[in-house]
C-alpha cells in the first residue's frame, strides 16, 4: 500500500472521528475538523491514482531506445535526409514516420502500412525509404485524453495543449507554434530529455516526435522537417507542411 | 513537486485556512465545495483525465450538501 493511500485513510478515519465526536458533544469546530478531514483525506485517495517514476529511471530506459532508432538510419545511410510525419489515416492507424532515401522524394501512402518497415518494393527509387512508428504516438494520445479534444483538424495551435501535460510530467515547460505561409515554427522550452541533436531531423525523441505527429494529425497534412536548432533546454523545431493524405495517395 | 501534490497541498492549505476563519458548518461545507471548484477548473489541464473523473462524485456530492444549505435557507426566509 503506497504512503499517499495511508494518509488518505488515516485522514478519513480522524474526521470521522472527530465528525461523530462533534455531534454527539454539539461541537462545530469539531464537526467542522471532522468535516475537513474527510475531505482532505478523499481528495488524497483521489490524487493517489498517478504512479510516476523517477526521472533518471525513465531517461535510462528511454535513451537506449532512442539511439537504437538512430544507428539503423545512420547504418541505413539516411543521416543526412529529413522525416516526414504522416498523419494518422485508414493505412496508418497511430500514423507514421517516413525517412526517404532520396531528397527529392515521392510517397505513395496507398503503398504503406503498419507491417511495412523498409520501403524497397516500390517502382520508383524515389519512393524507398523507411517507415516507422512515431515515438511520441503514446505521448500524443495523453495529449488529446488530457486536453479533452481529438486534435484531427484542430489547427496547430491546438498543439500548445501539449504545454499542460509536458509541464505536468515534468518533461517540458510550455511548447509555442508559430505558422506562416506553409512553414512552422515550434518552440519548445524546458526541455529536460537532453537528447535531442541533428538526429531529430531523422528520428526525434519521444518529445519532439509527439509534437511533429501532433502538429500532422492537427492540419491533416504531411510535414517534412527542415531543421532542428538546440539550445540549452531549448528546441526550435522547423517544419513545412507539404499537402494532405489524398495528395499523396 | 508535481501537479498533483500541488492540487493537493493548496486544498489542505483552504481546509485549515478556512477552519480557522470560518465558525458555521454550512459556510464551511460551501467553502470547501468552492475551493475544489476553482482548483479543478485552474488545474484541470495539468491533472490526469482518470483522476478527474474521480473527483467528480466528490463535487456532485458537495454540490447535494450545497443544495440543501440553500433549500435550508429558502425555508427559514419563507418561515
Amino acid at each position: 500500500m503506497k504512503s499517499k493511500h495511508i494518509v488518505g485513510v488515516m485522514l478519513i478515519t480522524v474526521g470521522s472521528i472527530l465528525l461523530l465526536k462533534g455531534a454527539v458533544d454539539v461541537n462545530q469546530g469539531l464537526i467542522n475538523a471532522g468535516i475537513g478531514g474527510v475531505f482532505l483525506g478523499v481528495i488524497v485517495l483521489t490524487f493517489s491514482t498517478s504512479d510516476h517514476i523517477k526521472f533518471d529511471a525513465f531517461r535510462a530506459v528511454v535513451i537506449p531506445y532512442v539511439e537504437f532508432g538512430r544507428r539503423i538510419v545512420d547504418n541505413l545511410g539516411l543521416t543526412n535526409k529529413k522525416a516526414v510525419y504522416i498523419p494518422p489515416y485508414s493505412n496508418l492507424p497511430d500514423g507514421g514516420v517516413f525517412i526517404p532515401l532520396h531528397e527529392d522524394f515521392d510517397i505513395d501512402l496507398a503503398k504503406l502500412d503498419k507491417d511495412t518497415v523498409f520501403l524497397t518494393d516500390v517502382g520508383r527509387e524515389k519512393e524507398m525509404g523507411l517507415l516507422l512508428t512515431p515515438l511520441g504516438k503514446e505521448l500524443m494520445k495523453m495529449f488529446e485524453s488530457y486536453s479533452e479534444m481529438d486534435f484531427t483538424n484542430a489547427g496547430v495551435y491546438a498543439v500548445e495543449n501539449a504545454s499542460a501535460v509536458l509541464r505536468a510530467l515534468g518533461l517540458a515547460k510550455s511548447v509555442t507554434v508559430e505558422e506562416s505561409d506553409g512553414r512552422i515554427k515550434v518552440y519548445v522550452d524546458g526541455v529536460r530529455l537532453d537528447i535531442c541533436s541533428k538526429t531529430c531531423e531523422q528520428i526525434a525523441c519521444p518529445i519532439c516526435s509527439s509534437i511533429l505527429l501532433s502538429l500532422a494529425k492537427s492540419v491533416q497534412e504531411l510535414i517534412v522537417v527542415e531543421e532542428f536548432k538546440i539550445g540549452e533546454g531549448f528546441v526550435e523545431i522547423s517544419a513545412r507542411k507539404i499537402g494532405g493524405i489524398e495528395n499523396w495517395m | 513537486m508535481d501537479v498533483d501534490d500541488a492540487v493537493v497541498l493548496t486544498l489542505a492549505i483552504w481546509t485549515v485556512v478556512c477552519f480557522i476563519i470560518v465558525k458555521a458548518i454550512d459556510v464551511y461545507v460551501t467553502l470547501l465545495l468552492i475551493g475544489l471548484l476553482v482548483v479543478a477548473e485552474v488545474a484541470g489541464v495539468f491533472i490526469k483525465p482518470e483522476t478527474k473523473q474521480a473527483l467528480k462524485p466528490s463535487i456532485y456530492f458537495l454540490l447535494f450538501v450545497f443544495l440543501i444549505i440553500v433549500a435550508k435557507k429558502v425555508m427559514e426566509v419563507l418561515s
